[in-house]
């Protein structure tokens, strides 16, 4: 009878839980779900989303508001704030949302935005000169950009060659502040980061409460490792990959004397740092999937992401099958581990991605909420040519289980950088090869896309959601 | 008249070219380019000795009357109405009509021509009649002194001058000796910023025929002006972008010496000319802003040197009766070293403070090994006075690599960058009696290019391609001046400019180039007409020109690349630009006391993109094209008074200004605030006194530009420099 009875209360508990979360979603769907105050009205915040605009010879960018991300149809014509636009554009909780740039190419110059009372934009003051960085991450009140660069000079061997050492830039969004850190401080000295010799580049930082998780990608012998002890962390047999000759541009640039791309393809290694300084990581490891990091081209995408219990979950597309020569292509197929929370160490979690799609791996892969994330899947395998990432996917890692999305448009040319979630939603910005971009909105439950706001521009290269500043 | 053709150049030759081949085009001919002539005949030289300088007028006016006169859209810029100024050719490019030329600071600076809305690649340079692609030097270094005039060809370019650019041609003729025995020219300037220039042109003519010639100039300049800039506190990383502060520039030295020397020999029975130059010129500049003035560095520079041979053969009734051949050759090694290993950065104020990793922007001490080379002919027929059939080819090559100077060894690209190009032209002009012309040519460009790309997705490995495009243009001009005294003219173009090798093969990474791109073209109109005349003392001429074009497949980048969702062509063809735009000249003198002139353009260049990717509205279609100065005007007044201070002296008081309507960096119907984005107007002002001595021999004077101090901008964010100060002095002898 007493049985009979906690089991009723225990189902009224659970339908009372479930209608009030219910109830819950549908108040909220205007508000920035990742945040504690869940409860704000809807008047007290706006969407923002920067739109590009390619006219002949000139592109424009501008920055939008909309109360709704849910129709209609926004145009950036008299209106918007016009800008700079942005290398990546990082909202930092609701407050302030920056335009990364670094001095190459045009804009240069990293700036940052904050709503005003009337829910209109404006720039601030501050404007900061930050280096190249590759990767980029909120920790409390900064936003943190790294990238692996040349060491001090004082570092540099018989050749002239530099070590490889991290570069950092702490962008402090309260006071406006940017700081570098000291290089000459051997702690972030980079070259045989993990033991074999190799240097590594940080892909993501996450944090999750006070630590810092962050793909360690192997990206094979500078120069200055080639030449190190001798040579003796190039593997035997692996000799001939290092160049003869300078070659490459850009961030694939790569010069005479250099070991380009991993020796060690079928390894995963994430630097779990204790703090944001960024020095002394402990190294997990696992030999079940390759490196952590969403690839396109010279592009690193963050694929190590914590779920909301605190729960680590590492992907790897295994985009290194790619590499010309098979001593540098994995044999590992695109597939998911986990670094429980509080660990150091992978635990047994495993799924393999390529067993659910056909053999198609990811470009991306984004949080969504609970302990779904969203990916942006490849439309063919890495190892045809052509490949794209123009699908979605909702990996639910509970159930480890991949579902496509449906619902997107067939002519879908890119996805945008960023998302936005709210709960029971992930947001994506969507462009099209004909047509004016859109965000559409992804239910995780189902994973069914439903296309909101369109925007009259040639693409949405990234949007979230603020509130008035101060 | 075709067959006498191959008999000249030999079959091969013209078996390639399907112009002749297939014989589908009418006969050829040729502009009223006559700069050619100069070398040949006495007519355009100078005479012997004293009367020097009012010869050299009445000889260079009648050139530009030549150009003027001429079907094409043409204008010549007699340099010596600024010689007295201490200017570069940019500035002399200022006072055609619709020209605009837009410097990013001060003397060296990075200096951009616009001609009737077209900008860079679409403008090609000519000295003398030899394309300058990436040479050393160019027309923001080389002195005024050095330039008997430019010409200015708008939208049609004539066949001679080979060179794809869908915008004209700018071709810069340089001084010639004419008929005298010995003479001497020098000049020395010296003025605000710390800014010296020279030149000494001196040479000497043997009865027999022989001729030696020595060119030399020389630019210098600390450029340290002062600019409103906000600056970087150093405590705090950041830069208060509403807090600028007047601080000098500090690191934008700027320095280029130039030698030229020629050997010629003229009229011998088998050539008019035959002459072999050689130049040597290097520069060092230093680079002290990024693409906007917050951005600063104290370190960063770049230096190089060039090498060049050249050599000209010209000869008329060449073989046959009638038939003027114009063989030109050279080659052009040039090293330019870029340097940026500094461990400090800088602000404003000139601080500095340890970097975390060598390089102010990206750690780099590389140098590039450009070889150019070209060759070129024109051949010029007159079966009789009507007829003028010119044929003419250029082909040009360029070659690149970089050298990497960080380490020891150096190390070499493995794949260089390689561009060679066939320009074909063939024209024919008849003018059946003075007051008409009419001329119609074809051109063929055919371009190859060679790079590395990337064989996968990695971006691992390369290997060398190689990709060809062609294309065929033509068009029309015709002149007829009526009888009382009217010229009206109209000419045409379908022009080309083909892709470069950048475009062609992207960046080797993420901008991946595209093979199928297609060469940009444009339908360029001009309408124009001029009325002149002339009493004793009076001379009043005036000038009204319209110009319409139509530019299809713009070569840009594709915002979309970065977001992955594209594997490649991320260099499109895009976008599609309607410009209607007339331009106003007047001129007047009266006698030797006063001369007056003034320019006004108003080019409308628009978006004329109606749909984006198929039956998507472009947002910026009708739009005005963005970070383009669309209404400018140029204006001079000179007061001379003969006999001051002695017969055969003249002082003069020459005055000169610039304005510039205010333009918006972006498209200007995006966004609420496109007025933060605007270039203001422009209003410059410049002052010069001169002193000329025994009928010019001997020339002093001082020159104030930017008579106000007001704060210049050509370009967004990067201001040019305030008031200065200059005098200079001259020697003709």
């Amino acid at each position: 009878m007493i049985k009979q009875y906690i089991k009723f209360a225990a189902i009224m508990a659970a339908t009372l839980v479930a209608t009030g979360a219910a109830t819950s979603c549908s108040d909220d769907l205007s508000n920035e779900g990742n945040n504690s105050d869940n409860n704000a009205p809807v008047s007290e915040g706006r969407y923002v989303i920067s739109a590009g605009i390619q006219g002949s010879n000139g592109t424009s960018n501008v920055l939008l508001t909309t109360s709704s991300l849910a129709d209609g149809t926004l145009s950036a014509e008299g209106q918007g704030l016009l800008n700079d636009g942005a290398y990546q554009w990082v909202m930092h909780g609701t407050d302030a949302l920056y335009s990364l740039n670094y001095n190459q190419g045009s804009a240069g110059l990293t700036r940052s935005f904050v709503m005003n009372a009337d829910g209109s934009l404006r720039q601030r003051d501050m404007e900061y000169k930050v280096r190249r960085f590759t990767s980029y991450g909120i920790y409390d009140n900064q936003i943190i950009t790294t990238s692996t660069g040349d060491g001090p000079t004082q570092y540099a061997d018989a050749n002239g060659y530099l070590p490889k050492t991290l570069l950092i830039s702490w962008l402090n969004t309260d006071s406006e502040t940017v700081k570098s850190n000291d290089t000459a401080d051997g702690a972030y000295l980079m070259e045989n980061f993990l033991g074999t010799g190799e240097y590594v580049t940080l892909s993501g930082l996450e944090q999750v409460g006070g630590r810092i998780y962050s793909g360690a990608v192997p990206m094979g012998l500078s120069q200055y490792g080639v030449a190190a002890d001798g040579g003796k962390w190039v593997r035997k047999g692996y000799e001939s990959l290092v160049a003869t000759a300078d070659g490459g541009s850009n961030s694939n640039a790569y010069k005479k004397g250099e070991l380009l791309g991993t020796q060690y393809p079928d390894e995963c290694w994430v630097a779990i740092y204790p703090d944001n300084r960024l020095q002394r990581p402990v190294l997990a490891h696992t030999d079940r999937i390759s490196m952590p990091a969403g690839r396109y081209k010279s592009q690193y995408y963050q694929t190590v992401w914590a779920d909301d219990k605190g729960d680590v979950y590492v992907f790897s597309p295994s985009y290194s099958k790619t590499m010309t020569d098979a001593r540098q292509q994995t044999t590992l197929p695109a597939g998911v581990c986990r670094i429980p929370k509080g660990s150091d160490k992978f635990d047994t979690y495993y799924v393999n991605i390529e067993a659910q799609t056909g053999g198609r791996s990811f470009m991306r892969v984004w949080p969504a909420g609970g302990s779904k994330f969203l990916m942006v899947m490849y439309d063919r395998p890495l190892t045809e040519k052509g490949f794209a990432g123009t699908r979605l996917a909702i990996f639910d890692a509970a159930a480890g289980t991949v579902t496509d999305v449906t619902g997107l448009p067939d002519n879908v040319s890119a996805f945008g950088k960023t998302v936005h979630t709210e709960p029971g939603k992930i947001y994506v910005a969507v462009n099209v090869t004909e047509g004016y971009p859109a965000i559409y909105a992804v239910d995780t439950a189902t994973a069914r896309a439903t296309k909101g706001v369109e925007v009259k521009a040639t693409e949405i290269s990234g949007f979230g959601y603020m509130k008035p500043f101060e | 008249m075709k067959y006498l053709f191959p008999y000249i150049f030999g079959g091969a030759f013209l078996a390639t070219s399907p112009l002749i081949a297939e014989n589908s085009v009418p006969p050829v001919a040729r502009v009223e380019h006559e700069a050619e002539e100069e070398e040949t005949t006495d007519l355009s030289g100078l005479p012997s000795l004293p009367e020097t300088v009012l010869e050299e007028f009445t000889i260079t006016a009648s050139n530009q009357n030549k150009v003027r006169t001429s079907a094409f859209n043409a204008t010549a810029i007699n340099t010596a109405d600024l010689e007295n100024a201490s200017r570069n050719i940019g500035d002399v490019l200022s006072k055609a009509p619709g020209m605009k030329v837009r410097f990013s600071g001060g003397e060296g600076s990075d200096m951009a021509v616009s001609m009737d809305g077209f900008t860079g690649k679409h403008v090609k340079i000519f000295i003398d009649g030899v394309p300058q692609d990436d040479a050393g030097f160019g027309i923001n270094n080389i002195p005024v002194g050095l330039a008997e005039r430019v010409e200015v060809y708008r939208g049609v370019v004539p066949v001679s001058l080979g060179g794809d650019a869908i915008g004209g041609a700018i071709n810069i003729i340089t001084k010639k000796s004419g008929g005298k025995r010995w003479w001497l020219d020098a000049a020395y300037s010296y003025g605000s910023f710390n800014t010296h220039k020279s030149h000494i042109n001196v040479g000497n003519r043997w009865d027999n025929g022989l001729k030696l010639e020595l060119n030399a100039f020389q630019n210098y300049s600390d450029n340290d002006y002062s600019v409103w800039a906000p600056v970087e506190d150093f405590v705090t990383g950041a830069i208060n972008r509403r807090r600028p502060e007047k601080v000098r520039r500090f690191h934008d030295r700027y320095s280029n010496e130039a030698v030229i020397g020629k050997v010629s020999v003229t009229d011998r029975a088998w050539a008019d000319l035959l002459q072999l130059s050689m130049t040597y010129s290097q520069m060092y500049k230093e680079i002290q802003t990024g693409v906007r003035q917050e951005i600063v560095y104290g370190d960063k520079h770049r230096r190089g040197q060039s090498f060049s041979p050249k050599l000209i053969y010209k000869k008329r009734n060449f073989i046959i009766d009638g038939l003027e051949a114009n063989l030109n050759a050279g080659l052009t090694r040039n090293y330019t070293t870029q340097v940026d290993t500094s461990s400090y950065k800088y602000n404003w104020r000139g601080d500095r403070e340890h970097l975390n990793s060598p390089g102010e922007q990206s750690y780099l001490h590389s140098r590039a090994r450009n070889t150019n080379w070209n060759a070129s002919a024109v051949m010029d027929y007159r079966p009789s006075h009507e007829h003028l059939i010119t044929l003419s080819n250029l082909y040009a090559g360029h070659h690149r690599r970089n050298e990497n100077l960080l380490v020891t060894p150096h190390s070499m690209d493995e794949i260089a960058k390689e561009t060679r190009k066939d320009i074909l032209g063939v024209s024919y002009r008849y003018s059946p009696s003075v007051p008409v012309n009419v001329t119609l040519f074809a051109k063929e460009y055919w371009q190859q290019v060679a790079g590395p790309q990337s064989t996968s997705a990695s971006s691992d490995h390369f290997k060398r391609s190689v990709r060809s495009v062609a294309a065929m243009g033509y068009g029309g001009a015709a002149a007829w001046t009526l009888p009382i005294g009217v010229q009206v003219k109209g000419s045409y173009e379908k022009a080309y400019r083909l892709p470069t090798v950048d475009e062609m093969f992207g960046d080797e990474d993420l901008e991946q180039g595209d093979m199928g791109l297609r060469p940009e073209s444009s339908h360029n109109i001009n309408l124009g007409a001029g009325w002149e005349w002339a009493s004793d003392q009076h001379n009043v001429r005036i000038e009204a020109g319209g110009v319409y074009r139509d530019t299809r497949d713009y070569i840009q980048r594709n915002i979309l690349a970065l977001s992955g969702g594209k594997s490649a062509a991320t260099y499109v063809n895009y976008g599609k630009v309607r410009t209607l735009g007339y331009n106003l000249s007047g001129h007047y003198t009266l006698g030797e006391w006063i001369s007056a002139g003034a320019n006004f353009t108003h080019m409308n260049a628009r978006d004329a993109m109606k749909y984006i990717a198929g039956s998507t509205p472009n947002v910026a279609y009708g739009e005005r094209m963005p970070n383009l100065p669309y209404m400018f005007a140029d204006g001079d007044l000179t007061l001379t008074w003969p006999g001051f201070g002695g017969k055969g002296n003249r002082l003069s008081l020459g005055y000169d200004m610039q304005y510039t309507k205010s333009f918006c960096y972006y498209a200007s119907n995006i966004g609420g605030n496109s007025a933060d984005y605007m270039i203001p107007d422009q209003w410059a002002h410049n002052l010069t006194l001169s002193y000329a001595i025994q009928q010019g021999r001997y020339v002093l004077s001082v020159e104030c530009r930017n008579l106000t101090d007001a704060r210049l901008y050509d370009n967004y964010s990067l201001q040019k420099p305030g008031r200065g100060f200059f005098g200079k002095i001259q020697l003709h002898i």
